[in-house]
């Protein structure tokens, strides 16, 4: 038995197809009920919507990657795995180092038909095993470090708003040099362009407050034109 | 009071909960391939390849959940671990959100938007890798065209020059204080061999010392002004 007679089978379309049905269930579910509490703590249907609409606009272009990894890796592995791994804890590098990892455990190489049946079903389990153990993660951690940032706000309420602006700007550092400075004459300098055209977006907002839009759309904005400057440099 | 901690209550019974059973579904997909056509692999080959693929994502988990807890709280991180691309995708969906409505990091709020906000991203997500799956070979030459190419290469920086902007530069205090925090990263990232989970960590706690420090010196300003 070859790889390929197994990798696109009917039952494994369905399986993810239901999966993935089960994972958009599980947003809905929550966002139904934060939407209802969203009410009760006096928070406007407008700025709820806002949430939505940045939600969806801000996650748009960076999903197209994860699309051409799919397209890269469907050759490889066939469509209903690399469908299922970059639709959940999928990224791209992740998900061909997990299969090149696992194949390499068999003396095998991530070719298309360039390995066996079995490089593909150790692929599949390791890929989908070794990937899903950070649900197990979330899972067991998040409660209790959630009740530590909760006993807090008992104690001081604007300590804790301290504490969370001060997260904030750690974790904005990281994401700059993490994804920006530490490739300076590369992604370093789209960061930049995107970093500069949001400032003056900032700046002009802050002198024509009304300009709401601006504000909204800041982002997106920022996104687009340092990624047509990319094209333009690169 | 009462009913904001059953509000906290049910998000954690049903995050935990739901993310258990997609952990069982996610796994099973594996087990019946092999139950189906009686191929288990080798365990005793495959072993290494486990830990290595665990390990290499172990330290962004702790470092994500402390560092974005605030700012995302518990309902929005129980779903982004299902999907992945927490720090990509779901942090700045979360943060372009409140910031483009004032809100503060860490309160009721925020986290209430951050659920709305993530699971938008989610969904999007989702429906798109799913419509590629269904438009594969006609999408093919499109997105790796060589002229747009670079657009997608760097879409992750280009997303966080924007996201970073709009977040530091609230005023000359915050932007002063993003400083400290980027310089601790820039010196980890140019001058050691540590792990980028590990100085994330180190940048926060950092940047949360600074914001505590000035809490404290205005809460001691507000005192004296209070005796005087």
């Amino acid at each position: 038995m070859v790889y390929t007679e197994i990798c696109n089978t009917i039952w494994m379309f369905l399986w993810v197809g239901l999966l993935l049905l089960a994972v958009v269930l599980q947003c809905l579910v929550f966002m139904k009920r934060a939407w209802n509490h969203g009410k009760e703590i006096g928070l406007k249907p407008a700025q709820m919507k806002k949430g939505l609409t940045t939600g969806i606009s801000v996650s748009i272009m960076p999903t197209l990657p994860v699309l051409m990894v799919l397209l890269s890796l469907m050759p490889l592995l066939g469509i209903p795995l690399p469908w299922l791994r970059l639709s959940i804890i999928g990224s791209a590098y992740y998900e061909t180092y997990a299969a090149s990892t696992a194949l390499g455990c068999l003396g095998e190489t991530l070719q298309v038909n360039g390995y066996s049946v079995d490089g593909w079903v150790a692929a599949a389990w390791v890929m989908t095993v070794g990937g899903s153990a950070s649900v197990l993660w979330s899972s067991l951690a998040t409660k209790p470090i959630s009740m530590i940032y909760e006993r807090a706000e008992k104690v001081d309420m604007r300590l804790v708003l301290s504490i969370g602006s001060g997260c904030l700007a750690g974790v904005m550092a990281y994401v700059s040099v993490s994804y920006g400075f530490s490739a300076i004459s590369t992604k370093g300098i789209v960061f930049c362009i995107s970093f500069v055209t949001g400032a003056l977006l900032v700046y002009i907002h802050n002198r024509r407050p009304k300009a709401k839009w601006m504000s909204d759309y800041l982002m997106t904005i920022s996104m687009l034109v340092a990624m047509i400057a990319a094209c333009i440099i690169f | 009071m009462k009913e904001q901690s059953g509000y906290q209550r049910w998000i954690h019974k049903f995050g935990i909960i739901s993310s258990l059973l997609l952990f069982v579904a996610m796994t099973a997909f594996p087990v019946t391939i092999s139950a189906v056509y009686g191929l288990w692999p080798d365990f005793k080959a495959l072993w290494p390849g486990f830990v290595a693929v665990i390990l290499l994502m172990a330290p962004y988990w702790p470092a994500e959940t402390i560092g974005y807890m605030s700012v995302m709280g518990p309902g929005a991180l129980y779903m982004s671990y299902i999907t992945g691309n927490v720090t990509n995708l779901r942090m700045p969906a979360t943060v372009g959100t409140i910031n483009s409505l004032g809100v503060k990091p860490n309160t009721d709020e925020c986290h209430t938007l951050a659920i709305i906000a993530c699971g938008a991203s989610i969904i999007i997500s989702v429906v798109i890798v799913a419509i590629g799956v269904i438009i594969a070979a006609p999408l093919a030459p499109v997105l790796q065209s060589p002229v747009i190419q670079p657009a997608f290469d760097y879409v992750v920086p280009a997303l966080f020059g924007g996201l970073v902007a709009q977040t530091v530069l609230k005023g000359k205090r915050q932007f002063l204080y993003f400083l400290a925090p980027l310089a601790i990263c820039l010196f980890f990232c140019y001058f050691t061999a540590v792990n980028s989970a590990y100085y994330m960590l180190i940048a926060i706690a950092a940047s949360v010392m600074i914001y505590i420090m000035d809490y404290q010196n205005g809460k001691n300003k507000n005192e004296s002004m209070e005796k005087e």
